[in-house]
């Protein structure tokens, strides 16, 4: 193998392909990035897994003399990369080590036989749906900060991905909140098809998503889903489990509905944060016709009052208390100047929401 | 109906109704008896699980013919003659009810050849006993000895004999009666025969490790530690002061009589904790030769294990006590399964200390040797810390402040040195006391607990950390070199002799290594941050409900009736302490709410629940008695601190190292854990010059 490639695109695809790394694992070849340089299309593939996750990306920007394969440590590697100065660096493999020469330099790094490493499954045959990359980045963004951590239930670790028809929604929930997000794809299989993605392969899908106009490929097959995009595929494990019946802890029965300034409800809510703490991190929303009041309280620490405009709650008053971080989260990434939120009572939750896209249930904190 | 008299039969059967249980409870209480005779071998031959047939036989001292019929007849035993005497019992049966029961529910015959000072009488004499019948005393021919024949238990109450399981299973009952009672009596050998086959053949006399073994089963020996101790140290006396003071010895247990008596022996075996089972099946606790039950000791037993086995686990311990009949009351039950210590905590005391020092004395990686010569051997080696060789088994402790005097040569009075020894730990951390003493001395009256050093203190103190600083050479272990322990001095502490920054060493991800004023200072991290949660809990919850989040989906578990009827009965304490749970369906229970901080901290909700539900089972956390609900909450909040707090493995940030310390200094009752274990040790600076023979 013997190449010529452009460092900028190398430092890239590099910086991509790495998040799939293992940090920490017995198996050396998993540590490493595989390069393969095709000399018919002029091309270099770049692909890393960690046996969940796996990621490989094309560049063109490269001028392979000769074809072959190679596999070395990837942390090496990139360093080398990223500290040399030239625009462009050759790349020679001799038998398991691997030459990277520039201008003043000479690398030698000894790799791995590139046979040894797992096989990366291809994007093969007709996508399930399509999707455009705005869009998608949208549907994950919305939910993704809502996966539980390291919960003993697996299934909610994950995001949701629901096909029906053309109707995409994605859920994910902690077991004290829920975000739902649904949009539109272009469906090319028939069966509706759901999946539990892991919150890794989406946090590095976000990474490939950078322009918006781009059609995403999108398909699941057996325990595995695959993104792919002009020059990248991903391809992820499933989580495996049921997830949570979300339809049925969607309440339809809020009866008191208060509609909010985005910004100004955040403000409000971050400043009355500003006095939790561990113990006591609930703050107090008092919803009033005349307006809504934020109120917080730390025990030795001291006390908070913000009010914020409401100007057509309609309903009984109401005071029922939120974990701050929770309801931030979701107004951070509802994109919409207003939002709606549906109550019922202090022990049962708020729904947020604005348009018909986008649906956040919190649960009450009770702070009696 | 009017009001009499119940004839003689009706009433040995009500009296047997509470001792006569089923065959395992004939067993028993014949098996004494040939124990109290004196045998050196006892045969158990059963049929049909001992429904049909029991046949005790023994070498005892026997029943003289004359007495046979007094035998059988109700309260009366040779063992016990005056009240004094049931003070201070020292035979295992003293009611005089065992065999009037057991003829008024079976068909027994009673064969006894006596032995009277050293003579054996020329004939036996057997007797037969039948409910209300008793012929009269016959000669017969038998070894010295007795033999006691139950035929046809509770053939004459049909109501008993319903109650009673198939064969196999009394049987089982039956071994595992004998079982417990051979266990404490190696010198005694015992045979067990069922239906015509030996299930149990037990030599004696045997080392009482050995016959721990054979019962428990060999494969065990490995994982098995021996632990004594022996305490002659007679609570009422003044120099037991500082004991006291140590929380062993509540203060109100101190008007016994100042006789001397017998020292409290403990010994026993103690599984590693790699062994733990999930029931408590395979512990074994012993007064005085006698098999019982008691939740204090068990108590003990687990809390000496706190931290080494899941709460789910239980340890497999053999624990044999042995002490002055007058500080312990037997008559409290009517099998005598239940005793009555004089001072419980003393007991709770002594017996945690026994197990909890030879487990930390141990590598407890389960190849540790036993029965070796002596303890003495675990113990070297593990410590890790300067103090003398003779010290080594209680520096593992931590409670030894003073260095031992000379190496005291037997490890007994090492053991009593010990408990004279122990310090009483608060007194060194009272922050007020802290404060007046070195706060106003120095001029500072910060608001945080800065402590300045005393100047003759502060060179050395420093060079050693600076000293540790650069040699360290603890393996795993961090520094974290410019982490101030207390909030920073302001700038002109430091000039008046204050210690600049004490460094925070974390030696193995467990213990928290730093100075102060008076030398080195050892924190439990896990008990330390314990104690600070739990006070803030504690603070919290007085004031208003702790704060809980709803679950978007309750979280089921699984729950038997007795569950839900403890759930009925703590909902009050539950909803104070953010718990939010009500049964659905018969055989589960939904949990809505749980407090936030224990989210935060990756609390399982179920997995607390049921755990809080056992320990209610247990009677661990119970509703019943004065000042129940307090101490209720206490245990629930000390639960919720445990699992909240870190652990002993975890890693810990700077700031999160600084942060503990500062809070060790805000709270009350710093010094220990809310079990009552020390937080922290300290060496002083005294001590290690000793050590180093500056002196």
């Amino acid at each position: 193998m013997k190449l010529i490639c452009d460092r900028g695109s190398l430092v890239e695809a590099l910086n991509l392909v790495g998040s799939a790394i293992a940090s920490r694992t017995p198996k050396p070849v998993l540590t490493c990035v595989k390069l393969q340089a095709q000399a018919d299309t002029g091309s270099l593939t770049l692909s890393a897994t960690d046996l969940e996750v796996a990621i490989r990306m094309t560049t063109p920007r490269v001028e392979v003399s000769e074809a072959g394969e190679a596999l070395v440590p990837a942390d090496k590697f990139s360093q080398i990369v990223r500290e040399s100065v030239d625009a462009t660096l050759t790349l020679e493999k001799e038998q398991e080590a691997l030459h990277i020469r520039g201008q003043d330099s000479h690398f030698k790094v000894f790799g791995f036989s590139a046979e040894d490493f797992p096989p990366i499954p291809a994007f093969e045959g007709e996508a399930d749906f399509q999707i455009g990359a705005g869009e998608l980045s949208r549907l994950i963004h919305q939910t993704i900060y809502a996966t539980a951590r390291e919960n003993s239930r697996y299934a909610i670790n994950g995001v949701l991905v629901e096909r029906e028809g053309n109707k995409l929604a994605v859920v994910a929930t902690d077991g004290h909140r829920l975000a739902l997000a649904r949009g539109e794809c272009q469906a090319k299989q028939k069966d509706n098809r759901s999946a539990i993605v892991p919150t890794k392969a989406l946090n590095m899908l976000l990474r490939l998503l950078d322009d918006p106009e781009e059609e995403i490929k999108v398909k699941i097959a057996g325990n595995q889903v695959m993104f792919a995009t002009a020059a990248a595929m991903l391809a992820s494990n499933l989580v495996e489990g049921n997830f949570p019946p979300y339809k049925d802890v969607i309440p339809r029965d809020g009866d008191k509905k208060a509609t909010l300034n985005t910004e100004a409800l955040a403000s409000g809510v971050r400043r009355a944060a500003l006095l939790t703490n561990e113990e006591s991190k609930g703050v107090r929303m008092a919803f009033k016709p005349d307006g809504l009041t934020l109120s917080s309280r730390a025990p030795e620490m001291g006390e908070a009052e913000i009010r914020v405009d409401c100007p057509n709650y309609d309903g009984e008053p109401l005071e029922i208390g939120f974990n701050p971080h929770y309801v931030l989260d979701a107004l951070k990434v509802v994109g919409a100047e207003q939002v709606q939120i549906d109550m019922r009572a202090a022990n049962k939750p708020g729904v947020i929401r604005s348009g018909p896209n986008f649906l956040y249930v919190v649960m009450p904190v009770n702070l009696q | 109906m009017p009001i009499r008299k119940l004839p003689p039969l009706v009433v040995n059967q009500i009296a047997a109704g509470e001792v006569i249980e089923r065959p395992a409870s004939v067993v028993k209480e014949l098996v004494e008896n040939s124990l109290d005779a004196g045998a050196t071998r006892v045969e158990v031959q059963l049929e049909e699980g001992g429904c049909q047939l029991i046949r005790v036989s023994d070498d005892g001292r026997g029943i003289p013919a004359q007495e046979l019929t007094l035998a059988v007849a109700p309260h009366a035993t040779s063992k016990l003659s005056s009240a004094e005497e049931l003070s201070a019992v020292a035979t295992l049966g003293f009611r005089g009810e065992a065999l009037a029961s057991i003829a008024s529910v079976s068909r027994l015959r009673l064969t006894s050849r006596a032995v009277v000072e050293g003579r054996i009488a020329e004939a036996a004499a057997l007797l037969e006993a039948s409910g209300e019948e008793v012929s009269p005393a016959t000669p017969a021919a038998t070894a010295p000895g007795t033999v006691v024949e139950v035929r046809d238990l509770f053939f004459n109450t049909p109501a008993r004999r319903k109650f009673l399981r198939t064969g196999p299973t009394e049987f089982s009952y039956v071994a595992d009666t004998l079982n417990r009672i051979a266990l404490v009596h190696p010198q005694v050998a015992f045979t067990l025969i069922h239906n015509g086959r030996k299930n149990l053949d037990l030599p004696g006399p045997q080392a009482p490790g050995e016959r721990c073994l054979e019962i428990i089963g060999r494969d065990l020996r490995e994982g098995l530690l021996e632990f004594e101790l022996v305490d002659d140290h007679p609570p009422g006396l003044p120099g037991s002061a500082a004991g006291n003071q140590g929380g062993l010895l509540p203060e109100d247990e101190r008007e016994v009589p100042a006789l001397p008596e017998k020292p409290v022996r403990i010994w026993g075996l103690a599984g590693q904790p790699s062994l733990a089972r999930s029931s408590a099946k395979y512990q074994y606790v012993y007064v005085n030769g006698r098999p019982i039950r008691d939740r204090n000791l068990a108590h003990a037993v687990k809390e000496a294990y706190r931290g080494l086995t899941p709460p789910d686990r239980q340890p497999v311990v053999i624990l044999m006590i042995d002490m002055d009949p007058h500080q312990v009351d037997v008559n409290v039950h009517p099998t005598k399964a239940e005793v009555r210590f004089r001072e419980p905590s003393r007991m709770h005391g002594l017996v945690l200390t026994a197990i909890r020092r030879k487990l930390l004395a141990s590598d407890l990686t389960p190849t540790a040797a036993v029965f070796g010569g002596g303890a003495t051997g675990a113990f070297g080696g593990t410590g890790g810390l300067p103090t003398s060789g003779a010290a080594g088994g209680s520096a593992d402790l931590g409670f030894e402040r003073a260095p031992a005097p000379e190496p005291v040569a037997p490890q007994m009075n090492h053991f009593v040195e010990y408990f004279r020894r122990m310090d009483p730990i608060q007194r060194g951390l009272t922050f007020d006391q802290l404060r007046q003493e070195v706060g106003v001395a120095a001029g500072t009256q910060t608001p945080g607990p800065a402590l300045p050093a005393k100047e003759a203190g502060a060179e050395t103190a420093q060079g050693l950390a600076a000293e540790g600083a650069a040699h360290s050479t603890l393996r795993d272990a961090v520094w974290h070199p410019g982490q101030t322990m207390y909030p920073p001095a302001e700038p002109g502490a430091e000039a008046a002799g204050a210690i600049p920054g004490g460094a925070i060493l974390q030696v193995h991800d467990s213990y928290l290594v730093t100075q102060d004023e008076q030398g080195i200072v050892i924190i439990d991290q896990h008990a330390l941050h314990e104690r600070v949660m739990f006070e803030e809990l504690m603070h919290r919850v007085l004031g208003r409900n702790l704060e809980s989040q709803r679950l978007l989906v309750p979280e089921v578990l699984p729950a038997a009736p007795r569950d839900l009827a403890a759930l009925e009965e703590f909902k009050v304490l539950l909803t104070r302490v953010g718990i939010e749970a009500e049964p659905i369906g018969p055989r589960q229970i939904a949990i809505h709410a749980f407090p936030t901080f224990l989210f935060d901290r990756k609390v399982a909700p179920a997995e607390f629940l049921r755990d809080l539900l056992d320990k209610a089972d247990d009677g661990q956390i119970s509703l019943a008695g004065p000042q129940a609900e307090e101490s209720a909450l206490h245990q629930v909040l000390d639960m919720m601190a445990c699992k909240a707090a870190v652990k002993a493995g975890d890693h810990l940030s700077n700031q999160e190292l600084a942060a503990l310390l500062q809070r060790r200094g805000e709270i009350e009752r710093a010094s220990n854990c809310p079990h009552g274990r020390p937080t922290t040790i300290r060496l002083t600076l005294r001590d290690l010059e000793k050590h180093f023979k500056r002196t």
